[in-house]
């Protein structure tokens, strides 16, 4: 166990290291950010104090070096626009959108994954093709016109849920749901084509043979299989939703990390970008490495150490 | 309940010498599928034809008539079917317009996320090794990068156009084509027919061009219809956020990113292109189903 | 009743004496200026003229509420509106007239019966809740990163030395008086009792320390970003007389007509010296401590801005400048994004003010007479500025600048249909712009004449002579999403120029690098430029024009016109009579607007969305946003 963790957890560390690299790159790559920094009337002398005070007049790898050394310290200095730490800017927002992500990740499992269950045990049938019919359109609706078409129904003609804002778990349902939209879907999509598969294999068909009954078979040999399939991709799921809210953030006015880096990015804000990516990947990462251990949980056989 | 063994007759099928009449031998779910390539069809025909059969200019503003609803509601002009937006431009003519862009979006972004995907899963799987490794890696870090932040970062950059959209979907839809393709290879690489090959001294370019590829295609495909709508869709959200096509590119997403300011009063100005976005997505997406069950020997089986 | 009476003598008192201290000084002039702009600048020949574009446009407006039909209620209120004007109107012109403090009592005397009568309907503890698209960064005024969203949180707890009156000259009676001495120096006497949010006292130490601090002179922190140093730059040195009293050196180059254009529109905010210094900037960054007539309670970054009334505001309600105590016990400013989702939590309920609403929404929810529609000039006059510092056509390398050719830059204004545009995109509420706001600074008469039409036809035969028969391609910039429908309305202007025979690739810039880009001259197309908020005439024309400006967006001079606009302007910077000063400026406007230096467009107007029962009626000609202390929650 711990002998194939140490390897998965430095290759774990590389890939954020390689993504954090990228994004201190990308970040140089868009621009100064003393334009916007400096008052409109600002002296090129002041300009070039106020560079040389923000670090931006150093070699880009010893700026690289200096972030590296921070990260390492976990010290990543202050947002050149708030001026507070750039550390605490994405921790304040990281809850809400961690809230957000999980209650839509909740959705998705919750409805994603039984419906696909059912309309592949009934495959053909009305709430089969009802299912597959409300998941297509799920993943067929662009993000951010899901969510103003679902304000505009529930929360100003129906008047059940607040329009946008964070508050009470009233305030959460419908921005998880549109966040879910999408992944829900794919769930529901994947789960599916999952049980078909694993539903025309021997051993269920042995089960079968035997006379075990159709739940039971259904329950304990075609879910439980069909689930392992879904690990990754629900793994992925979550992880990418934590990166995909910034839509929702703005249409619902959720004071989550996506907006925050996305204004972050329009500003050159450095240290905010390159801390909320990193958060972003170390999220992703740890979720990997979660979905592998939950491999041996769901399923002995399989050690981890193996190709999958 | 509903696996119970392969029909007889279907099980013969791919053994039966007579031939069977034309209709008998078309595939599952023709109906169905005729509809979906139908609508295809129009897609791709107003996608290529788009200039020719507006029947107005697209571009052409009337601020006089601006806002006008289509033809059913009251304040509409019968000139402009699905009415006007917010410059007086004709949607219909708009929407035409626009299937150029996502027909253009999509004939260079699946191919070439197709391309560079499955050839890097053909060589990992095959190679192993550290290139293996390698990209394995490589799709993790894409995996973990989030891929709207990095389009923001490539807008901010070089500012917004329809190339940078092209490239930004790329670089961040070829990583599921190499992890599916490898993980092909890999089961593929020791059955019967490819040591077989490779024992007969087949090259390694040869063994991936002639034995790996063609039994990784079907997947590829269903993956590749499948991106239809994520394009789309992507290309839209993109739009939304200040990082899509320039200002004179017309685009669905980007008429309903365009529109939505106006939802409540004028929901047809993002209904449209919404519900076009829909369809083209769900064709797309029913498609890659049709094409699964089709292809995909495990699920033909079941009935 | 009896207080306010007291107040307004004192206040008249205080400006007899300011005029009559300046007139001994010997600088009548800026004294004048200083004292009251408005009384010298707004002659008849301007006054008129902005009463007969008013009239053009109220003419305009009438056709269209008979077009559209809209309620009973939208017109009185319009006609609620006129009334104003006209007041205002008749307020300026009283000034004029001889017996200025008799008719100036009366017409306070009846905006004091009118606000008594008011008083009884409006409630003193209501609160209201805002969304606001933007947010600034921080929360300090004086810092230059708290740019953007300013209307969200600075713009109420904060308030200038000196209070405005409707047309944006500072007024006596605020935090400090001031006066003349010599043409060098300035006098600021503290107003007694006035405090700071947390109850210190506001002493001239602290007007001293402000004065340091946002000219990055202070010692506590010389890296300070400051955002007014370009306001500042009349100010030489300051020195304390006492506790009470400050006198400010003018830097003598920059003259009194700077310092005058500073100190007209308030100065600049208060900053507490020892609360600053104990807190540091950062501190202070995000818990302002100031004088405005809110104050800060707390805040989300990104989410909220929750502000109480400031009870010991030092401008009582009938005070004759603004801002005034609020009528609102509470405020709180929301930000929301999404024009769509703000306009959702209008209708909802949850919030009252809906700010920056285009007036596609916000005039049906007028309609439905469930909300008020608040219209008001903005204070931005937008132009499309044309690029004349470059020397080769950046589309055909070898060839001269097409837009140093007078004909060219005439097309591009005869192309554009202003009139389309505003009353079929904006409000039709929007005045024309030539080179100045038409709030702060009236127009030589004869240019109003003159103006450039509509006129398609000519523009193409012009483009023609100029040798672009087969047309002319250019880049055209703008910032997309900073003001109210900039997208639509710079795709129309774009189709139009395209009419005529400009091949035009709109390009909508991201703001950092549009900043830099126009801060290191880099910026070869036309581009759309908003007019700086908070200038005087002078000021905002110098700025926009003067080559000499040290100004971002500043042009070089490069025709013969443009060389004597620049020693026009540099005249009237330098003279002290202002009628000889107007007649300087007039004829550096006259050659601007003839030259088509730019392409001229109109002057914004906002709008906002409020729920039925928040009442406003601009106090100023032209608010920067909303005046929340001037909004009333009325009894139901």
């Amino acid at each position: 166990m711990a002998a194939h963790l140490i390897p998965r957890l430095l290759q774990s560390i590389a890939v954020v290291f390689v993504v954090v690299s990228l994004v201190f790159v990308g970040s140089r790559l868009i621009g100064d950010p003393i334009q916007a920094y400096a008052a409109q009337n600002a002296t090129e002398e002041s300009i070039a104090a106020q560079r040389e005070r923000l670090g931006l007049l150093d070699p880009l790898i010893v700026q690289y070096g200096n972030f590296l050394w921070g990260v390492v310290r976990l010290d990543f200095g202050d947002s050149i626009f708030s001026e507070q730490p750039a550390w605490d800017e994405v921790m304040s927002r990281l809850w809400s959108t961690v809230q957000l992500s999980l209650a839509a990740f909740i959705l998705i499992l919750a409805i994603g994954v039984p419906i696909g269950v059912l309309a592949a045990i009934r495959r053909g049938s009305i709430p089969d093709l009802l299912a597959r019919l409300i998941a297509l359109v799920g993943q067929a609706m662009p993000n951010f016109w899901l969510g103003l078409l679902l304000i505009f129904v529930f929360a100003v003609q129906l008047g059940w849920l607040p329009t946008s804002g964070r508050g009470g778990f009233e305030n959460l349902v419908l921005p998880a749901i549109t966040l879910a939209g999408f992944g829900a879907a794919a769930a529901m999509r994947l789960t599916r084509s999952g049980m078909l598969e694993v539903l025309s294999n021997d051993y269920i068909r042995t089960a079968r043979a035997k006379g075990l009954a159709g739940r039971t078979v259904i329950l304990r040999h075609a879910l439980r299989n069909a689930l392992l399939g879904l690990v990754t991709v629900l793994g992925i799921m979550l992880a990418q939703l934590l990166a995909g809210s910034i839509i929702v953030e703005v249409v619902f006015a959720w004071p989550g990390v996506g907006r925050l880096i996305f204004r972050s990015i329009s500003l050159r804000d450095f240290p905010v970008i390159q801390v909320g990516v990193l958060v972003i990947a170390v999220w992703f990462v740890v979720i990997n490495i979660l979905v592998d251990l939950s491999y041996n949980i769901l399923d002995p056989r399989i050690r981890v150490g193996g190709e999958t | 309940m509903s696996a119970q063994g392969v029909p007889v007759e279907e099980a013969l099928s791919g053994l039966s010498v007579r031939r069977k009449p034309w209709y008998r031998r078309l595939p599952r779910g023709w109906p169905l599928l005729t509809v979906y390539l139908a609508i295809l069809a129009v897609f791709v025909a107003c996608g290529i034809f788009a200039d020719w059969i507006v029947p107005h200019d697209p571009t052409d503003q009337n601020l006089i008539s601006r806002l006008q609803g289509p033809i059913w509601q009251e304040e509409s002009k019968p000139e402009h079917i699905l009415g006007t937006d917010g410059l007086g431009r004709d949607t219909f003519s708009r929407l035409i317009k626009g299937s150029q862009t996502s027909l253009l979006v999509i004939a260079t972004v699946i191919p070439g996320s197709l391309v560079l995907g499955t050839a890097v899963g053909l060589l990992a799987g095959w190679r192993r090794g550290p290139f293996d490794s390698f990209a394995m890696r490589l799709v993790e870090v894409q995996l973990a990068f989030p891929a709207l932040l990095f389009a923001l970062l490539i807008a901010a950059m070089l500012g917004p156009s329809l190339r940078n959209v092209v490239v930004i979907l790329i670089v961040f839809l070829w990583a599921p084509y190499a992890r599916l393709v490898r993980a092909e290879v890999l089961s593929l690489r020791e059955r019967e027919f490819v040591v077989a090959a490779r024992t007969l001294g087949a090259s390694d370019f040869r063994v991936m061009l002639q034995h790996l590829l063609p039994n990784v295609v079907n997947s590829v495909v269903i993956l590749a219809t499948l991106n239809v709508s994520t394009v789309i869709i992507a290309e839209a959200s993109l739009s939304f956020l200040g990082a899509g096509a320039g200002p004179e590119t017309i685009s669905w997403g980007k008429m309903v990113a365009e529109g939505r300011d106006l939802l409540k009063i004028r929901f047809w100005l993002t209904g449209f292109p919404g519900i076009t976005i829909m369809i083209v997505a769900l064709v797309g997406n029913l498609l890659g189903d049709w094409l699964r069950d089709y292809l995909d020997p495990q699920l033909r089986n079941i009935q | 009743m009896a207080r306010h009476w007291t107040q307004l003598r004192r206040a008249r008192l205080s400006r007899r004496s300011l005029l009559r201290a300046s007139a001994r000084a010997g600088v009548g002039a800026a004294g004048l200026a200083l004292v009251g702009c408005g009384d010298d600048d707004d002659d008849d020949q301007p006054q008129s003229m902005a009463q007969a574009q008013q009239q053009d446009q109220d003419q305009q407006q009438a056709m269209q509420q008979q077009e559209q039909q809209q309620a009973m209620q939208q017109q009185a209120q319009d006609q609620q509106q006129a009334m104003q004007q006209q007041e205002d109107q008749a307020e300026q012109q009283a000034q004029q007239a001889e017996q200025q403090e008799q008719t100036e009592e009366e017409a306070q005397a009846q905006q004091q019966e009118q606000a008594a009568a008011a008083d009884d309907n409006i409630d003193y503890t209501a609160t209201a809740i805002g969304a606001y698209g933007s947010f600034p960064q921080i929360l300090d005024q004086g810092s230059a990163l708290a740019r953007g969203g300013q209307s969200a949180s600075n713009s109420y707890h904060y308030a200038s030395v000196f209070p405005l009156e409707p047309q944006g000259t500072a007024v006596p009676g605020g935090l400090a008086e001031w006066e003349f001495v010599g043409a060098e120096s300035l006098i600021v006497r503290m107003n007694p009792g006035r405090v700071f949010h947390n109850g210190d006292p506001v002493t001239a130490e602290d007007v001293k320390f402000t004065i340091d601090r946002l000219s990055n002179k202070a010692e506590y922190n010389p890296d300070y970003n400051s955002a007014w140093t370009g306001e500042l730059v009349w100010t030489a040195d300051n020195e304390l007389i006492d506790q009470n009293t400050l006198r400010i050196d003018q830097n003598s180059e920059s003259a009194s007509v700077d310092a005058a254009n500073s100190l007209a529109t308030g100065g600049f905010p208060v900053f507490p010296k020892n609360h600053l210094e104990s807190v540091g900037d950062e501190g202070y960054a995000q818990f302002p401590v100031a004088t405005g007539p809110f104050k800060f309670v707390e805040w989300s970054p990104d989410e909220k801005i929750v502000s109480v009334r400031n009870e010991d505001f030092y401008n009582g309600r009938d005070f004759a400048g603004a801002p005034r105590t609020p009528y609102l016990a509470g405020f709180e400013a929301r930000l929301i994004p999404e024009i769509g989702a703000r306009v959702s939590a209008l209708e909802a309920g949850e919030i009252d003010l809906a700010n920056s609403i285009p007036p596609d929404l916000a005039v049906p929810l007028g309609e439905t007479g469930d909300f008020n529609v608040y219209y008001h000039p903005a204070q931005r006059g937008l132009h499309i500025k044309l690029p004349m510092t470059i020397d080769e056509d950046p589309y055909n390398p070898g060839q001269p600048n097409p837009w140093r050719d007078k004909r060219v830059r005439i097309a591009a204004n005869l192309a554009v249909d202003v009139d389309a545009i505003t009353q079929n995109i904006m409000t039709g509420r929007e005045n024309y712009t030539y080179s100045l706001s038409s709030g702060q600074f009236g127009f030589p008469k004869d240019i109003l004449e003159q103006r450039w039409g509509y006129d398609p036809e000519r523009a193409k035969e012009l483009l023609v002579e100029a040798g672009f028969g087969d047309g002319l391609e250019t880049d055209l910039i703008y910032l997309s999403g900073l003001y109210t429908n900039d997208q639509l309305f710079m795709e129309a202007i774009a189709e139009m120029l395209r009419e005529v025979g400009f091949i035009v690739n709109l390009i909508p810039d991201d703001i950092s690098k549009f900043l830099g880009e126009a801060r290191n001259k880099e910026l070869t197309a036309p581009y759309l430029f908003p007019q700086p908020a908070g200038f005087t005439s002078l000021g905002s024309f110098a700025i926009g024009v003067d080559s000499a400006a040290t100004y971002a967006h500043k042009v070089e001079v490069l025709s013969d016109e443009r060389a004597e606009v620049d020693r026009l302007i540099g005249e009237a910077r330098a003279e002290f009579d202002t009628d000889k000063r107007r007649v300087l400026l007039e004829d550096a406007v006259r050659i601007h607007y003839l030259e088509a230096s730019w392409l001229f467009l109109f002057e914004l107007v906002q709008t906002h969305v409020g729920a039925s029962r928040l009442e406003w009626d601009p106090f100023f000609l032209q608010p920067a946003s909303v005046e929340l202390w001037n909004l009333r929650s009325v009894k139901t």
